[in-house]
Parts: C-alpha cells; sequence; structure tokens
C-alpha cells in the first residue's frame, strides 16, 4: 500500500458512511450496465478472469484507497466520476483479455488446420477475426430486434426508444413527447428490464 | 416526434441504449437500489460489505501513514544524534517538516510551533521509537 497524500486522505475520510454509501450504489450500478454494454459490442460476450462487474466497484475503491490509483481533488473534485474511470479502465482491460482469448482460440484452431495442409504456421488469424467479428455483429442484431420486438404494441416506450436510437437525450425526448423527464427515466427503466428479459433468452455462445 | 437524425447502426442503437440506461437507473438511491435488485445484487449486503472495505482501507492507510512518519522523524532525530548537533530552530523545523511530509506547508508550520514549546531533553530523547510515537499522539490530540 503506497501512502496517500495527507490531503488526499482526509478527503477520502471526509466523505463519510453516507457519502459512500451512495458511491458504492452508484459506482456497482455504473459497473454492472457498462459490462453489460461492453459484452454486447465485442464477440467475447463475457469478462475475463471470472469477474463480476460488481466487483470492478470495490477494486476501484481499493485501488484509489491503495494509492494504485492516484486521484487529485483539486484536479478532480468529483470522486465518483473519478472511481467511474478506474471502473472503465479495468473493464476495457478485462473484455480486451476475453476478446483476446477467443480470438487466439480461433487462430490456433485455423492455424493447426493449415499445418497439417501446408506445413506453414501463419500467426495472423484474419479470417478467424472475421469470423468472431461477423458473429458479434449478427448477436448485436439479433439483440437490437428483439428489444425493438419487446415493445412492439406499446407506443410510449416504443416513441422513448426511437428517440434512444436517434441519438436524443431523455431531457430531449421528454420535451418531444410533452413529458416530465421523471416519467421518461421510468419509461427507460421499464425498457430496461424488458431488454434483460430479452437477453435472458438470448442463447449461450 | 420529427425524425431529423439519421438511424443507428444496432452497435450504435445498443450504446445508446446502455447509456440511456445509466442515466435512468442513477436518479436517485431509490432507483439505484431497484435496479441492482433487478441485477440480482443485493443493496444492503453491498452496502455493507463496501463500507466495511472502505473501514479497513482507512484503517490500513492511517497505519501506514504512521509508520512512514515515524520512519522520518526516525531518520531526523538519529541524523542530528550522530552529528552531536542541538536541538535548534533548524533541527526542529526539520523535525516539523518530517512530521507534516512537505517543505514549508501550513501543516509543518503548525507542527514547528508545537515544536517550539517541547524540552531539548525530550527532543534528545526521541532516538527511541516509542517516545517518538509518543510525541506524535501528543502532538495530533492537541491538534484535533
Amino acid at each position: 500500500m503506497v501512502p496517500l497524500d495527507p490531503r488526499v486522505r482526509e478527503r477520502l475520510e471526509a466523505v463519510g458512511d453516507d457519502g459512500w454509501r451512495s458511491i458504492i450504489l452508484g459506482l456497482t450500478n455504473y459497473a454492472v450496465i457498462r459490462a453489460r454494454r461492453l459484452r454486447w459490442r465485442t464477440p467475447a460476450g463475457t469478462l475475463a478472469e471470472g469477474k463480476e462487474a460488481a466487483d470492478l466497484a470495490m477494486e476501484a475503491i481499493s485501488q484509489v484507497w491503495r494509492g494504485e490509483r492516484v486521484w487529485s481533488p483539486d484536479a478532480r473534485p468529483d470522486l465518483l466520476q473519478f472511481l467511474k474511470g478506474v471502473v472503465d479502465s479495468r473493464l476495457s482491460h478485462l473484455v480486451e483479455s476475453a476478446d483476446h482469448v477467443k480470438r487466439r482460440v480461433a487462430a490456433v484452431a485455423g492455424a493447426e488446420e493449415e499445418d497439417a495442409l501446408t506445413g506453414v504456421a501463419d500467426p495472423a488469424p484474419t479470417p478467424e477475426e472475421a469470423l468472431v467479428e461477423a458473429e458479434a455483429s449478427r448477436t448485436q442484431q439479433e439483440l437490437a430486434a428483439r428489444i425493438r420486438d419487446a415493445v412492439r404494441g406499446e407506443e410510449d416506450l416504443e416513441l422513448v426508444l426511437l428517440g434512444i436510437e436517434q441519438g436524443k437525450k431523455p431531457m430531449e425526448i421528454a420535451a418531444d413527447l410533452g413529458l416530465s423527464n421523471d416519467e421518461v427515466y421510468q419509461l427507460i427503466r421499464k425498457i430496461k428490464r424488458r431488454v434483460h428479459s430479452a437477453a435472458a433468452k438470448q442463447p449461450a455462445r | 416526434m420529427p425524425m431529423e437524425r439519421p438511424p443507428a447502426s444496432d452497435r450504435e442503437f445498443l450504446d445508446r441504449l446502455y447509456e440511456a440506461f445509466g442515466e435512468a437507473t442513477s436518479q436517485n438511491e431509490q432507483v439505484l437500489r431497484e435496479s441492482l435488485s433487478d441485477e440480482g445484487i443485493d443493496p444492503d449486503d453491498l452496502v455493507r460489505r463496501g463500507l466495511h472495505l472502505v473501514r479497513e482501507l482507512s484503517r490500513q492507510q492511517r497505519l501506514v501513514a504512521a509508520r512512514t512518519r515515524l520512519d522520518r522523524v526516525r531518520e531526523v532525530v538519529k541524523g542530528v544524534a550522530r552529528s552531536g548537533e542541538r536541538f535548534t530552530g533548524d533541527v526542529r523545523r526539520a523535525i516539523a517538516s518530517a512530521l507534516a511530509g512537505e517543505g514549508e506547508g501550513a501543516l509543518a508550520q503548525a507542527y514547528f510551533r508545537k515544536l517550539e514549546s517541547v524540552e531539548p531533553e525530550d527532543l534528545q530523547s526521541l532516538v527511541d521509537d516509542a517516545k517518538i510515537l509518543e510525541l506524535l499522539e501528543r502532538i495530533d490530540a492537541e491538534s484535533e
């Protein structure tokens, strides 16, 4: 453990139990949603090292307290935002690791076949990479279709989903639909629950 | 609703959707708790584990800080003892900086003011770790 700058330690201690409770809940929720989002973005479809997304929030907090990630309260006063950056960094690493493993498995399988035919090993797994990418793209396409199906027939959910698809922020969608921000947030949470159900029906890869 | 923006790819669509989920589920603590419960995470257990972790890390940091200060003061005092130097204002200033972990900052100044009232014999006894700890405790208690 690296000794923290006394001012940083004092700032971390001054957060207090109530502040830490908010950070723990907010950061874990952030990690869970980011992990779910990244899963659909990558061919691997899972995190490496058997990590649960929720573990990453605790790891980020530990890294800051241990001085492994240097928080500068003057430069970045919002501790939760800083911790979210730490989670992002760790998540990217884990997703890339999982992605790498899957690519190598595909590459090795391809290389072994090639060895048998030509006796020459090719370390560049381009065709297999393309195969894995195509699989990820198909998964995203299937999930997007399933999400749209899940809200079909419910006009308010369909309109909110359309707004999100068009890149609008919840506040803009609220203004377009003549709803309050809270009402739009509630509808988005309803869509999220539908997405969970849709994802649960996703065949295991 | 106006349709002025181009349609997103599936990947962009999913990215935007999860961005919206993040915003919609972090509006207040109640919503956060519900969102975590939906994910199969018990928010009370999560907070309990998290606070336990924070308290333990805080305790460890205090220990590390105390040990670091002890090492720094020990070095200064032993250096003085070896050289046969007297506990002048400069030495007291060096001890104050070692205590504060900084040069001429406000904390070092505060320690220096406290050390001014410490008798030279007491400072000489600081070659003993127990005496250094005793002094640190006394100064910190006066600071609180």
